[in-house]
């Protein structure tokens, strides 16, 4: 079983990894050209501020301040789950994100699920009938769906299926239906990645000795390949999907740009031209807890799906 | 039901062939055998010979291979010619099948009571439903499911799998090679077959388990409700526990008949040469003899397969396929030449050394086939206390900690394994020393620590004479000093380097340029009988037999005086295990080695060393000169590993020694063997035994007078071992 100590173990090395990422978000800013206060105050304005009105900006929010003080002040309030306010809107950035995750949050969870749901079948598919015009077609998917950019992808299928046929909308949020392209746009990529990852994995399965001796039983094909076979090909699959999940929080940035849709990536995408550097340091932050987070989950789910993996113990 | 009339399987002529980029190999090509209602038949043959081919056409496992001629009618119906779901109903219902690797064949993510509960599960219903077999919970019957897990502990309950209940939800991780081979036999017999494949069910197993295994199956076979099909390259087995035996080479039958008439009167040379290879009679530490070159991966489409091998061999065997004799009841032999082999020779050992010629190159074939030990057990001290000692070891005792979390650790429950416990051994130059004991005796410890791979928690090791640490603390020339053969060979070799690169690896690493390596890499390659164009192969195109030369020559690059080698043989059929020992032997003359050879098998041991160290449970049991621990074993765990060994010669079968090794954490009270051992008495249980001195051995027992006694008057427990063979 996973042991308390394992589970501190783990936690005490995610939270260093935290403080890395802290550091790096606020250093790159630290380091981006362009003046955040001239940015800040033009924007709020709409004309060129004065120097007076940006040295009072930069005093009040402590940019005058060395490096390592201002790095202080902004940690000792993230721990305290004050993530600052927003130079433009001047509300609190852990508001505005609570607001935007739910959407980001759902459009990465279901462009896994279509990833997957493409991806296993497919894999499996393509594992079983191996050398076949399966396994050929399903190559040539993932080829090609891993080949493709997600923007690109994410228009093709604004102008065929929401302006040609019609059967979803073009962007923007609601029901299930403004979330079909989006997932898909996003989805398709990991899936093709996901593909090749299951059919190699199971591939390497199926050789295995006890994949016949299941079929020495008696079994009946599809429980030796879905059952005996597929268990054991997921484990290595799990590391990738949660790893890609990273990623798809990426893609996710450019999928909402593309079909419009509000949520972390367009909040980022516009804090970073605005200046607005709480907001970037927040998001980018919580992008990075989510990151650890699910890999944590990952490793361990191995207990759950591999019975020989240990944790903490010295002889397996 | 089976007719008793007809056979319950009967292969007609299959041929069984695998695609290749060139043209198909023959795998099996026309092999034709029966087997009858509760019949042990064992199908022999080297390794490469097709019989585990054929073991698997039977059950329709010969995937990548094709089935593309013969028949295989299994109780009337021909299995060739019915579709995949009839055949699939045949598998496990009819014919059970038991695969080599234990730990492999059982699913690592499933309980081991799941997989059996499964076999029962696929038996019971009409059609399999994946739901059904998943355990969807409120889709699946947990009844039924509940149900088939009791049986499922049932039928562990009968393969003598321990405290069953508790076992069934432990993972085949956990579980040894024996026990795990047990969970397979219960799933074979989960459907109540008619016939069980048995491929190999004990290669990968120790001595004593491998007797129990057997044993299983032989009173299976003993009800007559079960027939059992044999794949085995040993013929000791065969010879124990075999009705009748099928001996297969390049996937065509050579001999097949009543086990005790091809066994004492072979007829065909093939036969003859594997019985010839047996360890059984040899006398110690003298050439075996071999077969002739390797199995070839190709053989041609007309003749004999092993005329390239044969010693009688003519044009004619090659040119035209060899005819069927009958010269007994039931008894075929396909050979075309039988009546310029010599007449059949009983096997009594007589002829054994006259027609052992070394095949394999250069190496020592001018070595005399005498009494090699006398000379050398006379110029050696028998004591082995170790004044000349080039290699030893002082009380060692290795500890390792098992407590698994911190947190037990800061408050003192700290949990520890005594995997070896104060052993002392020495080796003087030019002996060989051996150590044998069962999985978990601590034997392999005891290497990684003489070779500096552990260090020892409390003991040393000496070298020369000087005490010496592990591997980081040796110098350059201690390091050279001693070599080491790992028991894995093939997961011992890199995969992607040639034999070149693994050769010259360890010269590399002490600095020789590339001329000086090239040079001695051929040297080696000559020195272990490998051809200059092995050099650039790499691991998979190369045979067990040819690996394990590899990793002797790499064990040898240094110069060593000293060479560790653990299981040189475990993993080789009968023909290779002869070279490797031949090899191992001509090498200890021509370069005057000193050898350290760890085995389960004390057959082998027996055959090589000149002193043993009998190991049980992390200390030594009894350790002396080899002809008086196999003359007068002076403890039972000698005696009952000696008894284990099976053999071709001996009347009664090879015995099994119940239970297993005890497990280190919590080893038992008084002597470790007390549980395990036939003549354990109250006090064995209470009073810890001391090593005494027997004649010239050492015995870790409380009785061993009385028993080395009575060894000596009553060789009755010991008559298979020929004690003739060591006088």
């Amino acid at each position: 079983m996973i042991s308390a100590e394992y589970l501190a173990y783990r936690i005490g090395t995610s939270t260093a990894v935290l403080a890395c990422v802290s550091v790096l978000t606020f250093g790159m800013m630290y380091l981006t050209p362009g003046d955040p206060a001239r940015a800040v105050l033009y924007h709020q304005t709409g004309q060129q501020p004065s120097a007076e009105a940006v040295a009072a900006f930069r005093a009040e929010h402590g940019f005058d301040d060395p490096f390592p003080i201002r790095y202080w002040h902004w940690i000792t309030d993230v721990v305290q789950r004050d993530l600052g306010e927003s130079y433009r809107t001047g509300r609190p950035v852990s508001t505005m994100i609570v607001d935007a995750l739910p959407a980001t949050i759902e459009l990465a969870i279901a462009a896994m699920a279509v990833a997957l749901v493409i991806a296993i079948p497919t894999g499996v598919a393509s594992a079983v009938y191996r050398g076949t015009w399966i396994d050929q077609a399903s190559q040539l998917f993932a080829l090609v769906g891993v080949s493709m950019p997600n923007f690109w992808l994410g228009y093709l299928l604004i102008i065929v299926f929401a302006l040609h046929l019609g059967l979803a909308p073009v962007s923007g949020t609601g029901g299930l239906s403004h979330l079909v392209l989006p997932a898909i746009a996003l989805g398709t990529g990991m899936a093709a990645i996901v593909t090749r990852l299951v059919r190699t994995s199971m591939l390497d399965v199926l050789d295995a000795e006890y994949v016949d001796a299941a079929r020495a039983k008696g079994t009946a094909e599809r429980i030796v390949v879905y059952k005996h076979a597929l268990r054991n090909a997921l484990i290595p699959v799990v590391t990738v999907v949660g790893l890609q999940f990273g990623f798809v929080l990426n893609g996710a940035v450019v999928i909402e740009i593309v079909f419009q849709r509000p949520g972390l990536g367009m909040m980022l995408v516009d804090a970073i031209f605005a200046r607005d550097f709480p907001v970037v340091q927040g998001v980018v932050l919580i992008v990075a807890v989510l990151f650890v987070v699910t890999n944590l989950l990952v490793d361990l789910s191995y207990r759950v799906l591999d019975p020989r993996v240990q944790f903490g113990g010295e002889h397996a | 039901m089976v007719s008793r009339d007809t056979p319950l399987l009967s292969v007609e002529n299959l041929e069984t062939h695998f695609d290749t980029a060139v043209e198909p190999v023959r795998a099996v090509d026309g092999a034709s055998f029966t087997v009858d209602p509760g019949e042990v038949v064992g199908l022999v043959g080297e390794s490469g010979s097709g019989k585990s081919v054929t073991a698997r056409s039977i059950v329709g496992l010969e995937s990548p291979g094709e089935i593309v001629g013969g028949s295989i009618r299994f109780d009337g119906t021909d299995l060739t010619d019915v579709d995949d779901r009839i055949r699939r109903q045949h598998r496990g219902d009819r014919i059970g099948m038991v695969f080599q690797d234990p730990t492999a064949t059982l699913n690592p993510v499933f309980d081991v009571g799941e997989q059996i509960a499964e076999a029962l599960r696929i038996h019971d219903v009409d059609r399999q439903r994946l739901t059904d077999f998943m355990h969807v919970p409120f889709v699946s019957d947990r009844q039924a499911w509940r149900d088939h897990r009791e049986r499922a502990i049932e039928l562990m309950e009968q393969v003598d799998i321990a405290d069953p209940g508790s076992r069934a939800g432990d993972y085949p991780h956990e579980f040894s090679g024996g026990m795990a081979q047990r969970a397979m036999l219960a799933i074979a017999l989960a459907g109540d077959p008619d016939l069980l494949i048995a491929d190999e069910p004990t290669t990968a197993l120790d001595t004593t388990t491998q007797a129990t295994i057997l044993e299983r199956l032989d009173s299976l076979a003993a009800t007559g409700e079960t027939a059992v099909l044999l794949v085995t390259h040993d013929l000791g087995i065969v010879a124990e526990r075999c009705d009748r035996v099928v001996v297969l080479y390049g996937g065509q039958v050579m001999e097949s008949g009543p086990t005790e008439q091809v066994l004492t009167a072979p007829e065909h040379p093939y036969t003859r040469d594997l019985l010839e290879c047996l360890i059984d009679d040899a006398e110690p530490q003298t050439r075996l003899s071999t077969i002739e070159g390797t199995v070839p991966d190709r053989f041609d489409e007309i003749g004999c397969p092993f005329a390239s091998r044969c010693d009688y061999a003519t044009a004619a065997c090659r040119t035209s396929d060899p005819p069927i004799v009958d010269p007994g009841p039931d008894h075929r032999v396909v050979c075309g030449e039988l009546e310029t082999v010599p007449d059949a020779h009983v096997m009594d050992g007589a002829n054994r050394s006259t027609r052992s010629e070394p095949t394999d190159g250069h190496a020592g074939s001018d070595r005399p086939p005498g009494n090699e030990r006398e000379r050398r057990v006379a110029s050696a001290s028998r004591t082995g206390d170790g004044t000349a000692a080039i290699l030893a070891a002082r009380n060692l005792s290795k500890r390792f900690e098992t407590t698994d979390s911190w947190v037990d650790r800061l408050r003192g429950n700290r949990r520890y394994l005594d995997a070896v416990e104060d052993v002392s051994v020495s080796v003087e130059r030019g002996q060989t020393l051996g150590i044998v004991g069962e999985s978990g005796s601590g034997k392999s410890t005891v290497v990684d620590m003489l070779v500096g791979l552990e260090a020892p928690t409390s003991g040393r090791v000496e070298l020369d004479g000087n005490p010496v640490g592990t591997v980081a603390d040796r110098s350059a020339e201690q390091l050279a000093k001693v070599g080491v053969v790992f028991q894995h060979t093939r997961g011992s070799i890199n995969p992607r380097a040639t034999v070149r690169d693994v050769i010259a690896e360890p010269l590399f690493e002490s600095g020789w340029d590339a001329d000086r390596r090239t040079d001695r890499v051929d040297e080696l390659l000559e020195l272990v009988d490998l051809s200059p164009t092995h050099a650039d192969r790499r691991r998979h195109q190369l045979s067990g037999g040819q690996l394990q030369r590899v990793a002797i020559a790499r064990a040898l690059a240094l110069e060593p005086a000293v060479v560790v080698l653990d299981e040189p043989v475990s993993a080789l059929d009968v023909s290779n295990r002869a070279k490797i020992l031949n090899l191992l032997l001509d090498l200890q003359e021509q370069l005057g080695l000193t050898y350290v050879v760890v085995s389960h098998d004390l057959s082998v041991v027996g055959h090589v060393a000149d002193e043993v160290l009998v190991m049980y449970a992390g200390q030594v049991m009894e350790r002396g000169p080899t002809e008086t621990l196999f003359d007068r074993p002076s403890h039972p765990y000698t005696n009952a590993l000696l008894d284990a060994i099976p053999s071709v010669s001996g009347d009664t079968p090879a015995a099994s020694l119940p239970g297993s090794v005890p497990s280190a954490v919590d080893p038992p009270s008084g002597c470790r063997f007390h549980m395990r051992c036939p003549l354990a008495e109250p006090e064995c249980r209470s009073e810890t035994p001391s090593m005494e001195a027997v004649d010239d051995a050492r015995s870790r027992c409380h009785f061993a007078s009385e028993i080395a006694a009575d060894s000596d008057d009553d060789s009755e427990p010991l008559e298979h071992i020929s004690p003739d063979t060591f006088s």
